[in-house]
């Protein structure tokens, strides 16, 4: 479809967001706004708008067929737009999330509001590329505008080191991506993913090369979705960034780099389905590569994970292991595998969210991230109390204890896996499960048995934040038990354009 | 007389590559990428891709050279910064760096590339690249000025002092 009718009705929720985008930098130069002040309440009202617009704008597509826009830059199906729906929501609870938190004090508000739209914006982009031009340009985008806000904090030192960490990374991890892009590009003399499966296909190109290429494409996607070996970033970064940009960071990118790899791999590296099940393309049996992909990554960020005592840090080794569940999923190399993606990232935002929130209103209070000092909350007061439930909630979700959303999640995947016939990498995942709840359990423990030394109560959790931490753990328990709009949703979702 | 040329081009692009990465003085490093950005230059411009040169020379020879050269110049105390890790793992490194330019050298010496270019008429590219922007790539060129925006905002916001207002 050409430009003009592309522009039309399909890219509009993007098109609202580059416009909330310019209103904010708008806010940011306005005559008396002074550098000390925080989140003003007008950047955040402008933004939250501007995300319902846009949310309500994505809803609004309606799918007669899957079809390119833009010349065949992007791809307008239920997928992409699951993917972007989701990224808008974890936009919308990091704006809430950021009008009070302590990290982004004394930092520009409507600077960062507008980061927000753009990293948004980049990474909603990532869902739906089907060019590699605009994989890389949307990665970019994404990452760009990650470093800012993982070193906003100007003061801090640990923000300093975060984004610079960061940029340096990620700087390597792109520039790998787009040396294996150009390589592909030579070898399949084309940009579009659909037009690279026909030649790759059809005339197999040099099998050692494609190879390479693919690792090294592989790599810039991994840096992205944070999955070992590539993950060494994560854990230092999550520490030192504001603490509602980690939030955003451990679930949007992650997800929006999950979107980016899936559609890399189905769409470009698939040669045939047969009853929801497809085989890769003979030149590169990638299931075998992303299924001990999957099982480093899980096995890292869960062992790595029982030692930590830092909130941040914890939280970013349990995303990990996350990321490794979910890529099994991958390796699956089916519809139900991709089901289950789509489900775990429904579940992973609500549960991950959630316990990002209760860490952040303990950081607003106590000035800690320490996990020892989360002892006792049970007992201090009606907020600690309050606290301290809603994050066992989530910690036994991510866990994934039934009856809560999470153990529904890692059912899927791990029914997938099996019908994929990778009955070893079921095991791996069941052993990691076991380990990680060791060290969930472990802070719940903290929260709910052990004393604490100087008992104060918490003070009243802010309305904004009470309000959302108890949505998200109801809906963790509620998807726990009743998931059959999940997975409606769901299926409607794995339709990709090919 | 092609060898030749091709040849002085690899020698300056890699030998002053070598000096950044090697040399113990930040200015004189900061001098010498001069020769690797007119060596890429060069390179563009022999493989027939002039818009590219150019924008290569005018750019990066142009510009981010002379901003790095600035940046370099300004900074005081720039000789006296420490290494925290003096040549930590050269072990580790040169054999990995030998592997991948093994690598490299094998992947490209291959013949399996699908555009054979023997064939192209040597015209300017600049016709077919503007047609091209305005049509098939019109996302992307107009999206990266939406991330140029948001770069050269980010840079303000993290670089700016506060300053101090009077209450």
């Amino acid at each position: 479809m050409n430009n003009i009718e592309s522009l039309k009705s399909y890219f509009s929720s993007e098109i609202v967001l580059i416009l909330g985008l310019v209103v904010l930098i708008f806010l940011s130069l306005r005559r008396g706004h002074s550098d000390h002040k925080s989140m003003s309440p007008a950047s955040s009202v402008v933004s939250v708008v501007t995300l319902f617009l846009a949310i309500t704008a994505a809803l609004s597509v309606n799918f007669t067929e899957s079809q390119p826009l833009f010349h065949g830059m992007i791809a307008l199906d239920p997928f992409g737009q699951f993917f972007k729906i989701l990224i808008m929501g974890t936009t919308l609870v990091t704006v809430v999330f950021c009008t009070c938190s302590r990290d982004l004090e004394n930092t520009p508000g409507p600077e960062f509001m507008a980061f927000l739209m753009a990293l948004c914006l980049g990474l909603n982009v990532m869902c739906v590329s089907n060019n590699m031009l605009m994989m890389y340009l949307a990665v970019e985008m994404a990452s760009l505008v990650s470093y800012i806000m993982a070193g906003y904090m100007t003061e801090n030192k640990r923000s300093e080191e975060a984004g610079l960490k960061y940029v340096l990374y990620g700087g390597l991890a792109s520039g790998v991506m787009i040396f294996g892009m150009s390589l592909l590009y030579g070898l399949t003399g084309s940009l579009d993913l659909v037009s690279i499966r026909q030649v790759v296909i059809n005339n197999p190109p040099d099998q050692l090369i494609l190879f390479l290429t693919f690792i090294m494409i592989l790599t810039g996607l991994g840096y992205k979705m944070a999955i070992a070996p590539f993950h060494m970033w994560s854990p230092d970064v999550y520490e030192g960034a504001p603490l509602p940009v980690t939030a955003f960071l451990s679930v949007a990118s992650k997800a929006a780099g999950f979107a980016l790899t899936l559609r890399f791999l189905f769409v470009a590296f698939v040669a045939t389905e047969v009853e929801g099940t497809w085989s890769a393309v003979s030149a590169i049996d990638w299931q075998m590569l992303v299924a001990v992909l999957s099982a480093v990554t899980m096995t890292v960020g869960n062992v790595l994970a029982l030692q930590q005592l830092n909130i941040k840090r914890f939280l970013a080794y349990s995303s990990i292991a996350h990321a490794g569940y979910m890529l099994m999923a991958v390796a699956a190399q089916s519809g139900g595998g991709l089901e289950g993606v789509v489900f775990y990232f429904m579940v992973y935002f609500l549960m991950n969210l959630g316990a990002f929130l209760v860490a952040g209103v303990i950081l607003n209070q106590r000035h800690t991230e320490d996990m020892r000092d989360y002892k006792g909350l049970v007992r201090q007061g009606a907020s600690g109390l309050f606290l301290a439930l809603t994050l066992s909630v989530f910690l036994f979700s991510l866990t994934g204890i039934p009856p809560f959303a999470g153990f529904i999640g890692k059912w899927y995947v791990f029914k997938a896996v099996i019908n994929a016939g990778l009955l070893w990498l079921a095991v791996i995942g069941a052993l990691n499960s076991v380990i990680s709840l060791y060290f969930y359990v472990r802070l719940i423990k903290f929260m709910l048995v052990d004393s604490a030394e100087k008992n104060d109560t918490i003070e009243r959790v802010p309305l904004r934040f009470a309000s959302l931490i108890s949505i998200f753990a109801a809906l963790t328990l509620v998807f726990g038990l009743y998931f059959a709009p999940l997975v409606k949703w769901t299926q409607a979702s794995v339709v990709m354009f090919r | 007389m092609e060898t030749f040329i091709v040849s002085v081009i690899f020698i300056v692009t890699v030998g002053s590559a070598c000096i950044v990465a090697f040399s113990n003085n930040l200015v004189y490093s900061a001098f010498a990428l001069i020769g690797t950005f007119l060596g890429v230059a060069g390179t563009f411009i022999y493989l027939n891709a002039t818009f590219l040169g150019l924008v290569q020379l005018v750019v990066y020879a142009g510009g981010i050279l002379v901003l790095i050269i600035f940046a370099v110049m300004l900074t005081s105390k720039i000789n006296e910064s420490s290494r925290s890790n003096p040549g930590a793992n050269y072990k580790a490194v040169v054999p990995l760096v030998l592997l991948l330019v093994l690598l490299v050298g094998r992947i490209l010496t291959r013949d399996v590339w699908t555009k054979d270019l023997s064939g192209m008429a040597h015209e300017p590219t600049i016709t077919a690249l503007g047609n091209l922007l305005l049509t098939d790539y019109l996302l992307p060129f107009e999206l990266v000025s939406v991330v140029l925006l948001a770069a050269m905002i980010g840079a303000a916001v993290i670089s700016r002092r506060k300053v101090k207002t009077q209450e």
